[in-house]
């Protein structure tokens, strides 16, 4: 199968459409990420309406591609302008920005560059293993073992974002509910349809995710029209001196193994990789004292822990089909709009469109070195791009994405309900990622937990008895309670 | 919503009722929500800053209530005015309304709105075939 995989992976850099798609879609996702507020979640969004035409392959190896290239370009605005284009890059302003006040902008831009592919590149390796490993082990895995590892995913999602466990979990939640609407999957009984029969097969995702991401971003950005951001000056990339590697080398191996176990742990991602990545490398510095005044062991290790957490996060995703962050999430959606059934049919019947995808984000993190190194300059020109030239492109993608996914006006309706659902929610400190994902493990919850009752003739507490699936609900209690049952524990000491 | 689930028809079905599965969901939700009142209660608020229901400042959301207003307004007429029409008028009217009125800054907004909506028409409708609403005023087929 690995030969087969390795073959298929080969095949990318013989497919010349592939890599113009690669090509396009780096610059577009370098683009989108360095603009502040339209991160790697968001342009995915933005896109899916477009890969719907598009072949399987290319149009995963086009949102995999948006969401490598958008994670690393978010650090050129933390370091040039000291505001992160996407919250994963938000470690890297610590360092990057100071440095780059010191006039050495090109060299913690080079450092940066340098340590996001070496974690982007590491991360796909280590997804190639994984992936078909884990496929595997998922092979034994029947209907109560997934519903509890849904059930630990959601428990997960406490922890997915900003916002507090109780609002992540209140998000979750919601999505999960929000899943239950239209037909039941299994006796196709109405519910929450109030009569409305285009609810019948449930909300789609597409639509929702345009409105939770898009449009909300598009309504809280309706404040800063006229913004006007400064940047620092910068003359060019450089790269990191023989000196910077030996003091860096081993900070980028330890944030690339932080980063791709945090990324496959379901529901935890780039940002809060990138945050342990840095407090990591500040831990084992022999140069405490520099960090938060420019260090380039600050920035490797933000940078080098967020980028390998995309190959991470991919895992979970393709494997089981729970998505790691918001914008694997919406990586989910694309293979399933696409008849690609995520989980072990994928890695037995689908193997090269697997390797493919995984091939494409393995050239796309060589094509956002090329494109750190040699245009970081001209990229970070894009993020002064006035808001009122911004907006209407964000608006058009969404409006007509959303119509050109099912060509019904009720699908344009929605994802401005989930618009402002998704802007009030922000107002209010919730991040709207874990809606996301509660949308999607929703189904898979309640499906699993059916077909779970049928083979066990009602008898819930059964579940309990799979030693696989007990392993996952005591992992989801732990998930849950556990930082509650530790600070009881040490308030008593 | 608690109560609507209690109306979801049930035929007798083996497994798990249709109904019960979003009711405990409903009921976590309600029970969640209430921890974080009563998180938020706990919490000590600044008495300078905390200002009753009747204070609070709608201004700050001013832009963003324009902007859904305009958007329902541009969706209630979208079958009339169509995807090219109505998009380009409601991103001129948007970034006038917020971005400020002056000669100038009209005729950048109509640059504007007409190359960007104008751009993303064509590929949907050119680049991936997708039939977008046509309207009644301008007819392209």
């Amino acid at each position: 199968m690995f030969e087969q995989g390795l073959m298929a992976m080969l095949s990318v850099a013989t497919d010349p459409y592939l890599l113009f798609l690669i090509f396009v879609t780096t610059i577009l996702g370098v683009v989108i990420g360095v603009l502040p507020g339209l991160g790697a979640t968001t342009g995915a969004a933005l896109l899916l309406p477009f890969t719907l035409t598009m072949d399987p392959v290319h149009a995963i190896a086009v949102l995999a591609t948006i969401y490598v290239s958008a994670t690393f370009a978010g650090s050129i605005t933390a370091i040039l302008i000291n505001t992160p284009g996407t919250s994963a890059a938000a470690a890297t302003t610590f360092d990057g920005y100071p440095l780059a006040q010191k006039g050495e902008a090109g060299r913690a831009l080079g450092v940066a560059v340098i340590s996001s592919t070496v974690g982007g590149v590491f991360s796909v390796i280590i997804l190639c293993f994984a992936a078909p490993l884990l496929a595997r082990v998922a092979y034994e895995f029947r209907s109560p073992e997934y519903f509890a590892l849904t059930v630990f995913g959601l428990s997960m999602l406490a922890s997915i974002s900003a916002g507090g466990a109780v609002k992540n979990l209140i998000g979750g939640i919601f999505g999960v509910w929000l899943s239950t609407i239209g037909a039941e999957r299994v006796t196709g009984i109405e519910r929450f349809m109030f009569g409305n029969y285009e609810l019948y097969e449930g909300i789609h995702f597409v639509p929702i995710f345009i409105g939770l991401f898009a449009i909300s971003e598009l309504l809280v950005q309706s404040k800063t029209v006229n913004k006007i951001v400064n940047t620092v000056s910068m003359k060019a990339v450089k790269l990191p001196t023989k000196e910077d590697y030996k003091k860096i080398w081993k900070t980028i191996l330890r944030s690339c193994g932080i980063g791709t176990f945090i990324g496959v742990l379901p529901a935890e991602g780039a940002t809060v990789a990138s945050m342990i990545g840095y407090s990591e490398a500040r831990r084992w510095s022999k140069n405490k004292e520099e960090f938060g005044k420019g260090s380039i062991e600050g920035i490797a290790g933000a940078e080098a822990a967020n980028n390998s957490a995309t190959g991470g996060a991919m895992v979970p995703t393709m494997v089981l089909g729970i998505p790691g962050s918001g914008t694997t999430a919406i990586i989910l959606v694309g293979l399933m709009v696409h008849g690609l059934r995520p989980g072990v049919y994928l890695f037995t019947e689908q193997v090269e469109k697997v390797y493919q995808i995984f091939g494409s984000m393995f050239f796309a993190n060589i094509m956002f070195m090329l494109m750190g190194l040699y245009a970081a300059k001209f990229f970070a020109r894009v993020s002064l791009v006035p808001t009122a030239i911004l907006w209407p492109i964000v608006f058009g993608l969404s409006v007509i994405g959303a119509y050109a996914f099912q060509g019904q006006l009720l699908d344009v309706w929605l994802a401005l309900i989930f618009g402002v659902i998704g802007f009030f929610a922000r107002r209010h400190g919730f991040s709207v990622a874990p809606i996301a994902v509660g949308l999607i493990l929703g189904e898979m919850v309640e499906t699993n937990l059916q077909h779970s009752l049928k083979m066990f003739d009602g008898a819930w507490w059964m579940i309990f008895t799979q030693p696989l699936a007990l392993m996952f609900l005591i992992f989801a209690f732990l998930g849950l309670c556990g930082p509650y049952i530790y600070s009881l524990i040490t308030k008593r000491k | 919503m608690i109560n609507s689930s209690y109306y979801i028809e049930d035929p007798g079905y083996q497994g798990m009722k249709a109904s019960y599965w979003p009711r405990i969901i409903l009921w976590l939700l309600s029970i969640m929500s209430l921890v974080m009142l009563v998180k938020s209660f706990a919490n000590k608020v600044d008495s300078i800053n905390a200002g009753s229901f009747s204070q609070i400042n709608y201004m700050q959301f001013k832009n963003a209530l324009i902007c859904f207003g305009m958007f329902i307004f541009f969706l209630t007429f979208l079958e009339y005015l169509g995807m090219l029409l109505g998009g380009i008028l409601f991103v001129f009217g948007l970034l006038t309304f917020l971005g400020g009125f002056s000669i100038k800054k009209s005729t950048n907004h109509l640059i504007i709105s007409v190359v960007t909506i104008g751009v993303m028409w064509s590929i949907f409708t050119f680049g991936l075939k997708v039939i977008l609403p046509e309207g009644e005023i301008i007819r392209i087929w």
